[in-house]
């Protein structure tokens, strides 16, 4: 403001030249500060910023070409096992180093910078504690590495150990901790700081369902608090009771990211499958390729059993159910393995081991060629937050 | 969102805070016991000969005790189960994650490691070195008063020599975790262990020899020589100040690698 200011009281009567310098100088300076603010914005802001980010152990690629921008709330970090899945969480808790591209989490790199790590809290995979410690011990250890005084650090440790129900157990070596338990020692410890950026990589195994609810609401409170929480799973229910946000990553490279309901879309992608239980199979089927409604194969896995491919699921269920109607059949059931998110996942999976454009799930067709590396780095931007605003 | 994290604590406060948990983990693990046994071990030889044999002189045995059982064996092993595994083993564990996820510079973790395990070789190697020398002087209390000078001044160079040979084996433990005991075997097996019998100037690779020196021991290996008639001193002497000068060069230069290579190593981070 003071800046315009200035450039208000620039006398009138000065000539054209003298009065439009100030000005400029003014707009200059307006602007470097305005720029200046957005760096400190961008520095404080909780997030993750990654722009083809690559990491490599000799000749085995762990993680490649990854860009993406992940902001406040939770993320469920998905893929199968050997996928990259703790390579690429590991980079972000700031362990290891990329080897080509840029990651910033809060706004600066991660790599040996305190600055960062003080504001992220990481449970690792790894089963492993120090099982000569008490939970309190262990937790109250981390809180104090973490810069807190020893009396803070004990009353915060056992805050955290509280909120993950170890309030019983706290005192106890974690050498005598069941899986469970142990799990839930070492969420106290990632969030006894109380961290802006929550990486958890497979935070619910060995977790019993009762110990699962405490985990997935103070997850859900963190992030409503304004954490940004990346969860990593290769059980996709976990993902589904927690978030709506997705990444989904195979072979090192994300396949998909987005909310639930956009890679939903993506089932209308690939090739649908019906199976439709009933009393003559094969009349339904020839009833069925009579008429133009998206039907691509047809299948008998057993007497009573017909299987559909098709690229239009409506259209063909639509059809299948009029057929029914009209020819009197005897329905026993009508089911689809393609409707949950499980086969979404394989099928990106498939695509992403197959690599790019060789459409091998997709038996031919035009369009299937869409599925070029370009075209996917497309639709995984079209998919990133704020790539439209 | 504004972080609630706490600011990043000092290099001073977050290695003081390593140091409480290397501690307590010292204190709670199995080296400790495995040290003192080993100590007890280095003991028990010269005391079975101090109350076997009636000829021995007390301070033969001791200064004995000291040569064999801690200038040449407790310093070499010591160093190999407190410092060289310290940070190889939480690799292997991985409980490192823990620690190197900490808002805190990583030197931190090997200093606050290295303090707690020389800490700990010390109390051992000062507690088995008091032991032999009331066991050795037991029969004689005059020359137990008298010769406790001697005795401390030799059990001074072995701490001075196990502090640098500490710094050592926690260099090659950052430098290579999973094989730092391995580095540390070899580099204080052949430069130290047999450097220190060498002839002529080939002895000053060996921190061990100028420790003896400082220490008051007599010469180990081929010094003197015996050439005929005539008794050659190949090694050249050193004065004491310059002997210490040398090991504290050389601690300061494992010390200060070890800790640069564990602030910027990705210590394994990578392997799954």
């Amino acid at each position: 403001m003071s800046e315009e200011s200035d450039a208000i009281e620039t006398p009138e009567d000065a000539n054209e030249t003298s009065a439009s310098e100030p000005k400029k100088k003014a707009k200059k300076k307006k602007a470097k500060k305005s720029s200046q603010a957005k760096d400190l914005e961008a520095k404080d802001a909780t997030s993750i910023r990654a722009v083809r980010l690559s990491r490599w152990y000799g000749k085995v690629t762990a993680i490649s070409d990854v860009s993406l921008h992940l902001g406040p709330g939770i993320w469920g970090l998905l893929g199968p096992n050997g996928s990259g899945k703790t390579t690429f969480m590991r980079m972000i808790a700031g362990q290891i180093k990329p080897s080509t591209g840029k990651l910033n989490v809060c706004g600066a790199s991660p790599f040996g910078n305190p600055e960062v790590l003080r504001r992220i809290g990481y449970c690792p995979e790894s089963d492993s504690l120090y099982d000569e410690l008490t939970g309190l011990e262990f937790v109250t250890a981390m809180a104090e590495l973490s810069g807190y005084a020893p009396p803070t650090a004990l009353k915060r440790a056992k805050d955290a150990l509280k909120e993950f129900g170890l309030e019983d157990a706290m005192t106890r070596k974690m050498g005598g901790y069941s899986r469970g338990m142990r799990q839930r020692a070492k969420l106290a410890q990632a969030i006894v700081h109380d961290p802006d950026v929550l990486l958890l990589d497979e935070p619910l195994t060995g977790t019993d369902p009762s110990s699962r609810q405490t985990i997935l609401a103070s997850l859900k409170q963190r992030a409503t608090d304004g954490a940004l929480v990346l969860f990593s799973t290769h059980v996709l229910p976990e993902i589904e009771a927690l978030t709506d946000r997705l990444l989904l990553i195979a072979r090192g490279q994300v396949v998909a990211q987005g909310a639930m309901h956009e890679i939903r879309q993506l089932l209308d992608e690939h090739p649908h499958h019906i199976r439709v239980q009933c009393d003559r199979p094969r009349e339904l089927a020839s009833r069925l390729l009579a008429n133009e409604n998206g039907v691509v194969a047809l299948h008998f896995p057993s007497a009573d059993l017909l299987e559909v491919r098709t690229w239009q699921p409506d259209q063909t269920y639509n059809a299948i159910m009029a057929q029914l109607v009209e020819g009197g059949f005897a329905l026993r059931s009508i089911t689809s393995p393609d409707a949950n998110l499980e086969a979404l996942f394989h099928y990106l999976v498939e695509r992403a081991n197959h690599g790019a454009g060789t459409g091998a799930d997709a038996g031919g067709g035009s369009h299937r060629q869409l599925e070029s590396a370009a075209q996917r780095v497309a639709y995984q931007q079209q998919l990133e937050p704020g790539a439209g605003a | 969102m504004s972080t609630q994290a706490p600011a990043v604590p000092g290099f001073g406060s977050s290695t003081a805070a390593m140091i409480r948990l290397s501690f307590l983990r010292t204190l709670r693990g199995r080296k400790l016991r495995v040290a003192a046994v080993a100590a007890f071990v280095v003991i028990l030889f010269p005391a079975v000969v101090a109350l076997v044999s009636e000829d021995a002189e007390p301070a033969t045995i001791v200064s004995g005790g000291i040569d064999w059982g801690f200038f040449r064996l407790l310093v070499f092993l010591l160093p190999l189960l407190f410092a060289s595994g310290s940070v190889g083993e939480e690799v292997e564990a991985r409980t490192l994650h823990f620690l190197a996820m900490r808002p805190m510079q990583r030197a931190s973790i090997a200093l606050g490691k290295y303090v707690v395990g020389t800490g700990s070789a010390l109390a051992i190697l000062w507690a088995g070195l008091l032991l032999l020398h009331l066991v050795g002087y037991a029969t004689t209390p005059t020359e137990m008063i008298e010769q406790f000078g001697a005795t401390a001044r030799a059990g001074g160079a072995a701490s001075f020599l196990l502090v640098t040979y500490c710094a050592i084996a926690l260099f090659w433990g950052t430098l290579v975790p999973e094989a730092g005991g391995m580095l540390t075997i070899v580099w204080l097996g052949f430069i130290e262990w047999f450097g220190m019998l060498l002839p002529g100037v080939l002895r000053f690779a060996s921190m061990s020899h100028f420790a003896r020196e400082l220490g008051g021991l007599e010469r180990a290996g081929w010094d003197p020589v015996e050439l005929g008639t005539q008794t050659l001193m190949s090694v050249p002497d050193v004065e004491l100040h310059w002997c210490a000068l040398v090991i504290g060069i050389e601690f300061l230069v494992f010390l200060g690698l070890a800790l640069l290579t564990m602030q910027v190593a990705q210590l394994r981070f990578g392997k799954a």
